[in-house]
C-alpha cells in the first residue's frame, strides 16, 4: 500500500529488553505421548524395573559398561581423586592437624614454655586443599561435540 | 588497618604517575590558552598571542580527550568474565542416573525412600504415583505451545524498573485426573540467565513452590529414562497387550544394555550442562548421539525434542495440587523483574541492532539518542521481545507506561532488520539473507498475501488502535504452531507525554524569556534604564532559574523519559537568559541624560544589535516550541476522538 511504512526506522535512544526465555525451534507434535497410553505404561514398568535392578546391583562394585562411547567410559570411570574421597582425605588431614595442635598446646602448658607455632600445619593444609582442587579442576571434562 | 597490605604494582603506579603528569600538562595548556600578555615583546604580538592561545587550547583538548578515552576504555573492561558452559562431574551424572531416577521406583509419594521395594501397584491401576506427574512433565516439555493455550503478559514500565507479570493457562494432557500432584514447567529461562524477583502463584494468588536445580535435573533424568524405555521393548510389551509388571520385569533383564546406558549418560550430560549453550551445535550433537541409537523413529523424535528443550534452558517447575485444576485447565502466574538496556543508535553496532546502527551512521538522528542520554533524559522508546508468543497458542501482551504518557507509535518488528511484521510473513530458517533489507539472522520471509475471500488458518496478530491510551495491547495467535517459527520479533513502542506536559513548561519559559529580553533590549536601546541599575539583570535571571527547576523536576521516578525538544528549549531559554544578563552588564548605560539614538533598523523597538540578536533567537525558540506544543495537542486530541473500530485488523495502527 502506497505511503505505508515498512520499517521502524527510528534511531532514538531505546530501552531494549533482551529475550531471556528459551524458545523451542520445534512446532507442536501432532500426537502426544499420552496418545500411546499402553506403550507409555509399558515403558514406565520397564523403566521402573530397570531402575530397581540397578538399585539392587548398586551395592556391589559396579562394572564399567562393556561397550559405549568414550564419554561413557569416562563417565563410568571412578578415579581416586573423586570429590568424596578428597573431602574424606581433607577431613582426616584437618583432624590430624587439630590433634597435633592439641598435643602441642598440652606440651606447652606442661613445659610452661612458648606456644609452638601453628602456622606450619595450617599452611600445609592450605597446600593440600589447593593441590586437591587443582587435581580436580585439571581434569578435562568430556566434550560431547 | 587490614592485616594484609595491598601489594604495590610498579606498573600501576607508573601508569598513575603518567596520567597525573598528562593531566597537569593539560591543565597548564588550558590556563595558558586563557592567559594573555606574555608575548607582548614580540613584533605583531597580537597575532602570535592569538595563535599561541589557539594552539594551547587545542593541546589541552587533545590531552583531555586522551585521558577521557583511556579512562573510558578501562571502565569498559571492568566486566565479569563471560559465563562458559560447564559439564557436570561424572559423580553427579552417576547420581542422576541412579538416585535421580530412583524416585520413580517408589510406590507412592510417602514412600520415596527408594529402599529397593518392588514398585507394586499401590492403587490397583498398575502404576505408581510418579508415572503421571513425570509423564505430564515430559509431555509439557516436548509440546510446549500445544498445552500452553493462553499466555497473557503484562510489562509495567511505571517505576524505575520493568516488571513482567505473566499468566499461563495450561490445558493439561489427559491423565491428570490420576495424578496426586503435578509438575508444571512454567518458565524456560535460558541457561546462564538469572531470574530476578521471581514469584510464582496460582489463580488465587497463593504462593506455589518450585523445584530446585537439582530436583529439576533429577526430574528431567526420570523423564529421559521414561522416554528411552519408550522404544522397542515397550512396543513389544504394548503389542502383547500385557503390561503387568512381571512382563516388563522380565523384559527389563535385557534392558537397558551397556550401549544404551552409555547413550543415556551422554544425553544426561547435555541435560545437566550449566551455562549458556549454543543450540545449533547442540542439535548436531544430539543427532550424532541418537544416530546409532537403535530405537524406533517415534522414540528418537521424542528424545531429540526432550533433550534439546532441556539442554538450552532450566525450566522453572511449579509443583501443583490437582485440586486447582478444573476440566484440565490450570492457571499459573509468575512475576519477575526485567533489566532493560539503554541502546542508542550512535552507540555502535555492538549494542543495537545492526540495521538500526547502519542507517543511523550518516544521519542527523545519529546524535539524537546520545543527546537524550547526555541531557539526563531517559529513552522514550521501549522494545520488548514477544518470545512467549512462540510458546503459546494464544498470546496477549500489554505494555503499560505511566499515566502521564500516551502511545505515540507502536510497531511489531523483526529485531534484526527492523522491518514491520506483515500478515504475509512466514517463518524460515536463519543463515540466508533474504532481500535487500533482511539480515542473515532473520527467520522470516515474504509469503502469500492473505485474501479476505479465502480460508486461512495461519498465524494472526493485531495491535490495539491508538486512542491516546498509555498502553500497547498486542494479540497474537498461531505463532507457536508455525513451522518454522519466526524468532526474534519484538514490540517497539514510543511514548510521548500527555499534553500539556513539559512542552508547555518549556513554551511558558520561552515566552517569559522572550518578553523579558525584548523589554530589556527596548529599554537599553532607548536609554530608559536607570544608570547603575541591577534590576534588569535580576529580572533576566528568572527564566534561567525557572528553566533549571523544570529541567531537574521533570525526570524523577520514571523509566520512560520526557520530551527531548522541551529539554532543549529549556536549555536554550536558560542560555539566552544568561547571555542577556552578560549583554546587559556590558551594554547598560552608565550615565543619565543620553538622548535616544537616531532611527535605524529595529525589532519591536529594539535597535541595539546584540539585543536584536538575542530577541530574535528567543523569539524563534518560543515560536518553535509553541508550534510543536500545539501540534502535539492537536494530535493527542485527534487520537482521543478516534472511534473504536475493527478495521485495523492486521494493520500497524
Amino acid at each position: 500500500m502506497a505511503g505505508r511504512r515498512t520499517s521502524a526506522s527510528n534511531d532514538d535512544a531505546m530501552w531494549v529488553v533482551e529475550p531471556t526465555d528459551f524458545v523451542s525451534p520445534y512446532a507442536p507434535l501432532s500426537d502426544s505421548i499420552f496418545d500411546h497410553e499402553v506403550r507409555l505404561r509399558a515403558a514406565w514398568q520397564l523403566a521402573v524395573a530397570s531402575l530397581e535392578r540397578s538399585a539392587r546391583t548398586s551395592d556391589t562394585p559396579e562394572e564399567a559398561p562393556a561397550g559405549g562411547s568414550e564419554e561413557a567410559k569416562f563417565l563410568s570411570d571412578k578415579p581416586d581423586d573423586s570429590l568424596p574421597a578428597i573431602i574424606q582425605k581433607l577431613q582426616k588431614h584437618i583432624h590430624d592437624i587439630q590433634e597435633e595442635r592439641e598435643k602441642a598446646d598440652d606440651a606447652a602448658i606442661e613445659d610452661d614454655g612458648p606456644t609452638p607455632a601453628v602456622e606450619a600445619p595450617a599452611q600445609s593444609a592450605r597446600r593440600s586443599v589447593s593441590g586437591a582442587f587443582g587435581r580436580l579442576t585439571r581434569r578435562t571434562p568430556p566434550n560431547p561435540a | 588497618m587490614s592485616a594484609q597490605e595491598p601489594r604495590l604494582d610498579p606498573e600501576r603506579w607508573w601508569t598513575r604517575l603518567w596520567k597525573f603528569f598528562v593531566a597537569l600538562l593539560g591543565l597548564s595548556f588550558f590556563i595558558a590558552s586563557l592567559s594573555s600578555g606574555y608575548l607582548r615583546r614580540l613584533p605583531n604580538w597580537e597575532w602570535w598571542e592569538l595563535s599561541a592561545r589557539i594552539l594551547f587550547g587545542l593541546l589541552a583538548l587533545v590531552l583531555a580527550a586522551y585521558l577521557f578515552l583511556k579512562r573510558r576504555g578501562k571502565l569498559a573492561r571492568e566486566e565479569a568474565a563471560p559465563t562458559q558452559a560447564a559439564y557436570p562431574f561424572p559423580k553427579f551424572l552417576d547420581s542422576l542416573w541412579t538416585e535421580g531416577a530412583r524416585r520413580i521406583t517408589s510406590e507412592s509419594v510417602e514412600d520415596n525412600a527408594s529402599n529397593g521395594k518392588k514398585p507394586v501397584d499401590s492403587k490397583g491401576t498398575g502404576e505408581s504415583d510418579y508415572l503421571r506427574p513425570i509423564a505430564i512433565f515430559t509431555e509439557l516439555i516436548m509440546n510446549v505451545s500445544k498445552h500452553r493455550v493462553r499466555v497473557a503478559e503484562t510489562v509495567d514500565v511505571e517505576g524505575h524498573m520493568m516488571v513482567q507479570r505473566v499468566i499461563v493457562e495450561f490445558d493439561l494432557p489427559r491423565g491428570w485426573e490420576q495424578a496426586k500432584f503435578l509438575y508444571l514447567p512454567v518458565l524456560h529461562p535460558v541457561k546462564g540467565e538469572l531470574v530476578d524477583n521471581f514469584h510464582l502463584r496460582d489463580a488465587q494468588d497463593s504462593s506455589l513452590t518450585d523445584l530446585t536445580y537439582e530436583e529439576t535435573t533429577r526430574l528431567a533424568a526420570a523423564g529421559l529414562r521414561l522416554l528411552m524405555a519408550f522404544g522397542d521393548k515397550a512396543v513389544i510389551a504394548a503389542e502383547s497387550e500385557s503390561v503387568v509388571p512381571p512382563v516388563a520385569a522380565e523384559a527389563s533383564t535385557e534392558w537397558p544394555d551397556a550401549a544404551m546406558v552409555a547413550k543415556e549418560k551422554d544425553l544426561l550430560t547435555l541435560l545437566a550442562m550449566r551455562g549458556p549453550v549454543d543450540i545449533e551445535p547442540m542439535q548436531r550433537t544430539i543427532n550424532e548421539i541418537l544416530e546409532t541409537f537403535e530405537v524406533d523413529d517415534l522414540t528418537k523424535g521424542y528424545l531429540r525434542r526432550y533433550v534439546l528443550e532441556l539442554c538450552g534452558a532450566y525450566p522453572i517447575v511449579a509443583v501443583v495440587d490437582p485440586q486447582i485444576v478444573a476440566g484440565g485447565r490450570v492457571l499459573i502466574k509468575y512475576e519477575r523483574t526485567l533489566m532493560p538496556a539503554s541502546v542508542t543508535a550512535a552507540a555502535g553496532s555492538s549494542e543495537g541492532p545492526p540495521a538500526r546502527s547502519r542507517r543511523a551512521k550518516f544521519g542527523v538522528k545519529r546524535w539524537r539518542g546520545l543527546m537524550r542520554i547526555g541531557m539526563g533524559l531517559r529513552p522514550a522508546q521501549v522494545a520488548v521481545p514477544i518470545s512467549l508468543a512462540l510458546t503459546a497458542s494464544s498470546y496477549h501482551l500489554r505494555l503499560n507506561a505511566p499515566e502521564s504518557k500516551y502511545v505515540f507509535e507502536q510497531h511489531l518488528t523483526c529485531s534484526h532488520c527492523d522491518q514491520l511484521v506483515t500478515p504475509s510473513w512466514v517463518g524460515s530458517r536463519p543463515g540466508v539473507k533474504r532481500g535487500p533489507v533482511g539480515t542473515a539472522k532473520c527467520t522470516h520471509k515474504a509469503g502469500v498475501e492473505p485474501s479476505a475471500h479465502r480460508f486461512d488458518d495461519r498465524h494472526y496478530f493485531r495491535l490495539q488502535r491508538r486512542h491516546g491510551q498509555n498502553f500497547v495491547h498486542l494479540y497474537m495467535r498461531g505463532f507457536g504452531a508455525a513451522k518454522p517459527k519466526m524468532h526474534d520479533l519484538q514490540v517497539v513502542a514510543r511514548f510521548k507525554e500527555v499534553p500539556p506536559g513539559s512542552r508547555l513548561q518549556a513554551a511558558v519559559t520561552a515566552f517569559a524569556t522572550t518578553v523579558l529580553v525584548i523589554v530589556v533590549g527596548y529599554m537599553v536601546s532607548n536609554h530608559r534604564v536607570a544608570p547603575e541599575s541591577d534590576y534588569p539583570a535580576v529580572i533576566l535571571a528568572l527564566p534561567a532559574v525557572v528553566a533549571s527547576w523544570f529541567g531537574i523536576a521533570s525526570e524523577r521516578n520514571a523509566l520512560v523519559g520526557g520530551s527531548l525538544l522541551a529539554r532543549l528549549s529549556l536549555i536554550v531559554s536558560g542560555v539566552l537568559s544568561i547571555a542577556s544578563i552578560v549583554t546587559y552588564l556590558m551594554t547598560a548605560p552608565t550615565e543619565a541624560g543620553s538622548s535616544p539614538p537616531p532611527p535605524q533598523v529595529s525589532l519591536l523597538g529594539v535597535t541595539h544589535k546584540a539585543w536584536i540578536a538575542l530577541s530574535l533567537l528567543s523569539l524563534v525558540n518560543f515560536v518553535y516550541i509553541y508550534y510543536r506544543f500545539v501540534l502535539k495537542l492537536i494530535h493527542y486530541r485527534d487520537l482521543m476522538r478516534r472511534k473504536q473500530g475493527h478495521g485495523s485488523t492486521m494493520k500497524i495502527a
